[in-house]
């Protein structure tokens, strides 16, 4: 049943990743300069070529590709993933210290952001070219108009510099979390409370809802018990894009707060062209996409029977 | 004997464009009052007047409406919510449409019964199932626990009865109830739907533009033209004595084994909203005269026995 469908899933995922990561090694490898060249810059000292030529020896940078990604692959699999010469540490333990942060701020900003746009858009939905209607899709026009990095100043400037309420940066406790979730959560409320308000719509003009009210059933049950639960089939996959993303690390909104998250970390190893972290950060990104497809695509198994029969027949 | 369903110069229109004009009908308990015409001639409106379910843009401008002495235009809008589904049932034309698709069907016929007060766990159960046997679905436990696409259509639409007369209903509004499903499968469902009548006395308010399901199994005819009812009167009369051109025309395009020719009905209705003067068959009429086009004055003429018609000047 469910079980045998999410191993065969799992499975299907293997070349997937495979594919991935060759790809992402690839790409890195054409790369015109490499670690050595890197560091020599950043240290800011001429390497004669004979030294160079040892280094890379030393590295293995010398050796055919596919023999160099195999080895890497090797490595990843006993938690060796590298040396950041960026931060003078293993890449392992430099990245799962930014990947709480990272989590910490998905979970928050994805509460915050469903507290937020489901009653909106509902009531936006229900109450369909009313003034309350009106005013909830002038905010969130609003709310999807504005830049991110600039909700984020604006935040700043209010509750931080003028109320001086919350803290401006770093990681600080409870507080510290607040203007970073509000930020990405403000303009993906924005969007959702549309995307929720479409589809609610949507549903209530099916149908199943004319059946309900000519059988006399009670307008919140058909909203709360029917609609509102046929509508999760599409709001599940929107939200779990947007999962995807925030766990990828928001970029500028980790920069921005100082949140040391894995965002600001692949920020600043791509500035520094340091590879270890990138491929790292990269893999990330893969195993996250393909990892939320696959729980959405169990979620729909037990939202919507039509698609788990199939899956059975 | 006072009628259960009584519709009196009923004017009913959608965003200000006139779709009822001046329907008049009665319905009596235990009788099966069937509805015809072509699409858009406002029969479904009819309907929805009749449950309250006209929506948001739907207005009864003018005219009686009432349900066993109760005013169904100034009723509360709470209390109809507590008429339909326990006194007034209503069927679509859909199979299964009308069920939501990803809940169990057992899940839909308890939420419709909680909606009318608390039932007994047990006494719910053999309520349902009962009810389910009454439309010949003999398996209830198993169709309870099915969702209404693992169902085929003549089984969902069975379902779908069921649903609507789970609470005995004395008025049931069928919209279409057999269009969707195969012949075979439409002739079971009009029979059962006729055990159903005799059954709980059901009074049956039947929508279709099937002659043959009107001439098997209903009482009286309403026959509906560009918004108005133009023809009515017991099945017998209007079926053998058609007295409006139209009804004339629409029995002549019943296709047939033997014997004549099939005819159909040249041009369309009128548009709803577009004006006419006279008579608004007129412009398909094979016997209109020139006074149909211009000034006719709409008013029953009267052939005896209830059976009325709009034209003033009869086929016989």
């Amino acid at each position: 049943m469910i079980w045998r469908y999410a191993v065969k899933r799992v499975l299907q995922l293997i070349p997937i990743l495979f594919g991935i990561t060759l790809l992402s090694y690839a790409l890195m490898q054409s790369a015109s300069a490499d670690t050595v060249d890197m560091m020599m810059q950043k240290r800011g000292m001429l390497i004669t070529p004979e030294n160079q030529a040892v280094m890379r020896h030393e590295m293995g940078l010398d050796q055919p590709f596919i023999l160099q990604y195999f080895q890497w692959l090797g490595k990843i699999f006993t938690g060796d993933m590298g040396y950041s010469y960026l931060k003078n540490m293993d890449v392992f333990p430099l990245f799962m210290k930014a990947l709480p942060s990272t989590l910490l701020l998905t979970l928050s900003s994805m509460v915050v952001t469903v507290c937020i746009s489901v009653p909106l858009g509902i009531l936006s939905a229900v109450r369909q070219n009313k003034i309350t209607d009106y005013v909830i899709r002038f905010f969130s026009f609003i709310g999807n108009a504005l830049p991110g990095f600039f909700v984020a100043l604006l935040l700043l400037l209010v509750f931080a510099l003028w109320l001086g309420w919350l803290p401006v940066t770093g990681n600080h406790g409870f507080v510290s979390i607040l203007l970073p979730t509000f930020t990405l959560a403000i303009a993906m409320s924005a969007k959702y409370t549309r995307q929720v308000r479409a589809t609610v719509l949507e549903e209530l003009n099916k149908d199943y809802v004319m059946g309900c009210l000519a059988r006399g059933v009670k307008g919140r049950t058909i909203l709360l018990a029917n609609v509102l639960k046929n509508s999760m089939l599409t709001i599940v996959t929107l939200l779990a894009l947007s999962i995807g993303s925030l766990l990828g690390g928001t970029a500028i909104v980790e920069s921005i707060f100082m949140w040391p998250g894995v965002g600001s970390l692949a920020v600043d190893a791509i500035g520094n062209r340091d590879y270890a972290i990138i491929q790292v950060y990269v893999i990330w990104m893969a195993v996250i996409y393909v990892g939320i497809n696959l729980i959405t695509d169990l979620i729909y198994h037990f939202l919507d029977p039509r698609i788990r029969m199939q899956g059975e027949g | 004997m006072t009628p259960i369903l009584s519709i009196q110069q009923l004017d009913v229109s959608y965003c200000g464009t006139r779709i009822l004009n001046d329907v008049t009908l009665a319905l009596h308990t235990g009788k099966i009052l069937g509805v015809v015409g072509e699409s858009g001639s406002g029969k479904s409106t009819l309907l929805q007047a009749v449950i309250g379910l006209l929506g948001d843009h739907g207005r009864i401008d003018h005219g009686k409406l009432e349900f066993d002495g109760i005013d169904l235009i100034r009723i509360k809008k709470k209390d109809m919510r507590r008429l339909r589904g326990k006194r007034l049932g209503m069927v679509f034309q859909h199979p299964g449409a009308s069920m939501n698709p990803i809940r169990k069907i057992g899940v839909q016929f308890l939420e419709a019964l909680h909606a009318h007060g608390d039932f007994d766990k047990k006494e719910v159960r053999t309520r349902i199932l009962n009810m389910l046997s009454e439309l010949r679905l003999t398996d209830g436990e198993r169709i309870l626990n099915s969702y209404p696409f693992e169902l085929s259509g003549g089984m969902n639409q069975r379902v779908a009865i069921a649903l609507a007369m789970v609470l005995h209903p004395e008025l049931l509004l069928a919209d279409e109830p057999t269009s969707a499903l195969d012949v075979t499968v439409q002739a079971q469902v009009v029979r059962q739907l006729m055990d159903l009548r005799d059954h709980f006395g059901t009074a049956m308010m039947m929508v279709t533009h099937n002659m043959g399901v009107i001439s098997y199994m209903v009482d009286q005819i309403a026959v509906m033209y560009a918004g108005r009812v133009v023809e009515y009167g017991n099945k017998l009369d209007v079926m053998k004595h058609p007295q409006h051109p139209y009804t004339k025309a629409l029995i002549a395009a019943i296709p047939q084994l033997h014997g004549r020719k099939m005819v159909g009905i040249p041009g369309q209705p009128p548009v709803f909203g577009e004006p006419y003067a006279g008579c608004p068959f007129a412009a398909r009429c094979t016997s209109a005269r020139a006074a149909c086009r211009q000034e006719l004055k709409l008013v029953p003429n009267d052939y005896g026995n209830g059976h009325w018609t709009l034209c003033p000047y009869g086929c016989d």
